[in-house]
């Protein structure tokens, strides 16, 4: 029997302290790549945005909103990755397989949300990514997809991102052994684990999206959402 | 690898359902109170018909207390007038009743009877004649009476041209 093609549609928005990247990715079943409908960079100069704090949730608001309704006319989920200096994100490594929060010698900090996850092994030792992000700065960009009555699914860090596009890129190759291998020879830097070749292997960019000079780790970050909500 | 998510987002099938609930929920709710509505609405129409009514009757039957008071006092009069009505037809229709015998004795006298005494079976009649046979001729009829048992002339009295006189008899008891 013929099958009508399924098409996944997602709104992504990465935030940096000064940035916003949109991005609406969208992937048919019968296709093998993500297609960037659209996509775009704001940058805040006059401190609305500093540091992943909203310092004016209006314009902030109106901004997304606007975002979203001219590139997505329809109800399409809403992914956001944050990135920053108050966002903590490090590699830590443990002598436990399985520690728990407390056992990863955090600091106490009972402001923050925290979550690992496992990365690889290596001299007996194991490594996670930990991330932990204030609540208040949750809590505002909760406010803020409310207020831009937004379908937000996922909010979540850059890096796991871009951890979970390595993950889809290897495919059924993928080892922990290897990530960490490649973590290892590149100092544990998470952006330098993809080449100028990954982004087009993923992702369609359309003749009429000029992004080619842009900084592709948005994009990655994008894609890395994209697939971690199992859109791909 | 599981992706980190500091969130907590009801799933869209999960929406799907909540959405579908509320409406639900809201079509039925609405339902219910439209047909609760029309339900009271009707009631509340049969209340106010009612009670107009209510009102007209209670203007029609103002004065029904001063009518039924009139008719119980009709009907105790009338019961009076009927007991009264009773009494005389017992009267009437009662053996020792005189009547019939004063009848015939007015028959008999004419227009000469001036007066009558009835005493149990005595009477006592005065009676105007022209002459004395027409006195006389009163006496027969008197006699030939079959309520009267006895009778005598007692007296004759002259007055200028007619004559006056003067019967005693007994009835014969019944």
């Amino acid at each position: 029997m013929w099958n009508k093609p399924k098409q996944h549609d997602a709104f992504v928005i990465t935030i940096t302290p000064r940035t916003i990247t949109y991005s609406h990715l969208s992937r048919s079943t019968n296709e093998p790549k993500i297609q960037l409908q659209s996509h775009d960079i704001e940058i805040f100069d006059t401190l609305e945005l500093e540091k992943l704090i909203v310092f004016n949730p209006t314009i902030i608001t109106n901004r997304i909103q606007n975002h979203y309704r001219t590139i997505a006319n329809q109800s399409i989920p809403v992914l956001m990755a944050l990135n920053g200096p108050s966002l903590f994100a490090k590699i830590i490594s443990s002598s436990k397989a399985h520690p728990s929060l407390e056992q990863l010698n955090l600091p106490h900090t009972p402001h923050m949300q925290w979550a690992h996850r496992y990365l690889y092994s290596h001299d007996h030792r194991h490594y996670f990514y930990v991330c932990g992000l204030p609540q208040q700065i949750l809590l505002q960009f909760q406010l803020v997809s409310i207020t831009a009555q937004l379908p937000l699914r996922l909010i979540s860090t850059e890096h796991m991102a871009l951890l979970h596009l390595y993950r889809y890129l290897s495919g059924t190759a993928f080892r922990h052994s290897e990530l960490g291998a490649a973590l290892t020879k590149r100092n544990n830097n998470i952006e330098q684990l993809f080449s100028k070749d990954d982004l087009p292997r993923v992702l369609s960019i359309p003749t009429s999206q000029a992004v080619a000079n842009e900084n592709p780790i948005s994009l990655l970050t994008a894609c890395g959402l994209f697939v971690s909500e199992g859109f791909s | 690898m599981n992706s980190i998510n500091f969130i907590k987002p009801v799933p869209p099938h999960q929406e799907r359902e909540v959405r579908l609930w509320s409406w639900f929920t809201i079509i039925g709710s609405s339902s219910a109170l439209i047909i609760i509505g029309i339900y009271t609405g009707m009631q509340w129409s049969l209340y106010r018909s009612l009670f107009q009514e209510k009102i007209q009757l209670k203007q029609k039957l103002g004065s029904f207390d001063t009518v039924l008071e009139q008719q119980r006092t009709q009907a105790e009069e009338q019961e009076q007038l009927q007991k009264k009505i009773d009494s005389l037809a017992k009267y009437k229709t009662f053996p020792k009743n005189p009547v019939s015998t004063l009848s015939s004795l007015r028959a008999i006298t004419g227009n000469g009877l001036q007066a009558v005494t009835i005493s149990k079976h005595r009477f006592e009649l005065h009676v105007t004649c022209q002459n004395t046979q027409h006195a006389t001729i009163c006496l027969q009829k008197l006699l030939k009476d079959m309520r009267i048992r006895t009778v005598k002339l007692i007296s004759l009295q002259s007055n200028q041209k007619q004559v006056i006189a003067i019967f005693k008899g007994e009835i014969t008891p019944q």
